[in-house]
């Protein structure tokens, strides 16, 4: 950190900017995982992301090493905004590839579809689809996007459908990383009053989030909202 | 998960369970053995020069792929976007991030500045064919599921539980596809099973379309009763029906007309069923709105015009089961062959003076209403409660 007092103006002018233009490219995801609770049949939107592999050997004891390979299974979330959670415990065999991303998604799609004929909407997919993922090849890559395009060509995906790599944690340091693993906890109630509260009332900075998660907290405790998403 | 001792593949399943215990939204939890090979299945479609887009796990390259088939961002109906901003602020921290245009002078000492980067949709094609047929399953990988056995055998807590977990993963392990021909029979999502969406975008493709749609489809179709009396018309229609509405006013508002009964005939008797969970679809049984009964030979001194006086009844019930209002009719008995009889209240019964196509019972024993009960069962007040034409072969005869 310089001692010119100019110089570290600029550099926070530099970094509020930044920080900002990082937001508005995660605000994105923020909106659009609203629309299908508002919408349900004009839009879908889907989050998909593995968790840390190491918590999914089995067995597995606390303080312990155990020494040996046992069974190391992979957990991988799906979350379809307001309409259901779908996980995949993917057995060790099946290697984390474009192939398991595919499966995921076809998987997915079957679920969603049993659960929207048993709301009484249609079986088909609404118009709007929106798939954000990782920024790693296995999915944002080319058989990934194929198998979306060959989902699209078939109808079973909207006429306008969207798949976008960005990070969309809510995070005070402006990192820079695509992943997306704010999924699990995206899919906690209280991180799902969070986001909208900071929509809402335009809160940027640590202190704001702060009060928002707060306000969240207040709110599902007098009124139990937020958790139905 | 991270704080939690896992001793068998349940206790996976549990701890997502008792994680999420409190999330309103549905959980499936889905095994995964086995997947198609997508990436062999699509590989000689994808068009050879498709390339650029940038994968990495940092903001490198672009952000989104939208597939616009309305082709209103791209002519190829596909169209990739470095940010989804149409304008991201970025900062420039050496001079090797600025394009060669707008850099400074090598030797010039560089002060990071912001970068506005304008971006659009830029065309793209992904498929240069379409993929045809089904694409075969992904070779089955090798694996060793017995060593997975011995290692679990010698890690898991010798206790008193050992036994049933051991038993446990050996079921979890049996269900492991150890062959090919247990790997053929993994069941794979059918290929392009999904529900086509309609051609003409049904459901619309913006807020109001849908929230037309949805009133347009809730409307009831009404047929002005006619109700002007002349030498030409008697207005029996406009009286019915100011009846029927002053009937289900009363009702609506808790004042429910009631008629002496007379001892040892016939009645239908409302009847409540719990909700079924949305899992019971199909095997919640018969959920006939109005249920035959018999009343008592004798009400002895029970006042039979208070709704809230207590009749006994003997209860009948459509056979089989799931019958309806026009089938048989059958004694309602318990285990032990007993017709079932109850004490129901008098506001309960919805409709008295039910007659049947013979006075005494049919030779096996059951009874069959007769044309007019099963036109007042019809009637546009009463089917309200009967749900007549749910409950039915077919228009009363």
């Amino acid at each position: 950190m310089t001692k010119g007092k100019a110089a570290r103006d600029i550099i926070k002018e530099l970094r509020a900017l930044y920080r900002d233009t990082l937001r508005r490219e995660r605000t994105f995801y923020w909106v659009a995982r609203i629309k299908p609770l508002q919408y349900p049949l004009m839009y879908v939107t889907w989050i998909t992301d593995g968790a840390t592999q190491a918590n999914y050997i089995c067995p597995k004891l606390i303080g312990t090493s155990l020494n040996r390979d046992a069974l190391q299974m992979k957990l991988v979330g799906n979350i379809l905004h307001g309409h259901m959670l779908v996980f995949h415990l993917v057995m060790p065999h099946i290697k984390d590839d474009a192939n398991l991303f595919c499966h995921c998604l076809d998987t997915s799609l079957v679920e969603l579809r049993k659960l929207r004929i048993a709301k009484g909407q249609p079986a088909f997919m609404p118009v709007n689809w929106r798939s954000q993922i990782d920024g790693v090849s296995t999915q944002w890559g080319k058989t990934a996007f194929a198998h979306h395009q060959n989902l699209v060509d078939h109808g079973a995906l909207g006429e306008n459908t969207d798949v976008a790599r960005n990070k969309v944690r809510v995070a005070y340091k402006p990192d820079e990383s695509t992943h997306v693993s704010a999924s699990l906890s995206d899919a906690h109630p209280l991180a799902l009053t969070v986001m909208p509260y900071c929509l809402w009332k335009g809160w940027v900075d640590s202190r704001g989030c702060r009060w928002a998660v707060w306000y969240a907290r207040e709110d599902h405790a007098q009124h139990g909202r937020g958790d139905a998403v | 998960m991270h704080n939690m001792d896992v001793v068998t593949p349940s206790d996976i399943e549990r701890a997502i369970q008792r994680t999420f215990k409190d999330y309103r939204l549905p959980i499936v939890i889905l095994e995964v053995d086995a997947t198609y090979d997508y990436i062999g299945y699509y590989e000689p479609h994808i068009d050879k020069k498709l390339s650029g887009f940038g994968y990495s796990d940092r903001t490198d390259g672009y952000h989104v792929l939208k597939f616009d088939t309305a082709k209103q961002v791209s002519p190829t109906g596909i169209a990739f976007k470095k940010y989804q901003q149409d304008n991201f602020y970025d900062v420039a921290l050496c001079r090797e991030h600025l394009p060669v245009a707008d850099r400074p002078p090598a030797e010039e000492r560089f002060v990071p500045r912001p970068m506005l980067i304008e971006n659009g949709w830029e065309p793209a094609t992904i498929l240069s064919t379409a993929p045809t047929g089904v694409p075969p399953r992904l070779a089955r990988p090798e694996f060793d599921y017995d060593k997975v056995h011995a290692d679990v055998k010698a890690l898991i807590p010798m206790n008193e539980h050992f036994e049933s977990r051991l038993a446990q993963w050996r079921d979890f392990i049996a269900r492991r596809p150890n062959d090919d021909a247990s790997y053929a029979a993994v069941e794979l999502p059918q290929w392009m099973g999904h529900t086509r969406r309609p051609a003409n975008g049904a459901q619309g493709t913006s807020a109001a379309e849908i929230a037309r749609s949805t009133v347009l489809a809730s409307t009831i179709a009404v047929r002005q009763p006619r109700t002007v009396v002349s030498a030409a018309y008697n207005g029996a229609e406009g009286n019915a029906d100011r009846a029927a509405r002053a009937a289900d006013d009363a009702e609506a508002a808790g004042i429910v007309e009631t008629e002496p009964l007379e001892a040892g005939t016939w009645a239908f008797v409302k009847v409540k069923y719990p909700e079924p969970s949305p899992n019971d679809t199909g095997s919640a049984g018969c959920r006939i709105p109005l249920i035959l009964v018999q009343l008592a030979a004798d009400f002895g001194d029970v006042d039979t015009t208070l709704a809230e006086s207590k009749i006994k009844v003997s209860w009948w019930e459509p056979a089989p089961a799931h019958g309806r209002y026009d089938g048989d009719w059958r004694r309602w008995r318990n285990a032990q062959r007993q017709q079932h009889e109850s004490e129901e209240e008098r506001g309960s019964i919805a409709m008295t003076d039910v007659k049947f196509t013979r006075e005494a019972e049919l030779a096996s024993g059951v009874r069959r209403l007769n044309k007019k009960t099963k036109e007042r069962l019809a009637e546009t007040n009463m089917a309200r409660v009967s749900l007549y034409s749910q409950y039915s072969s077919g228009p009363p005869s």
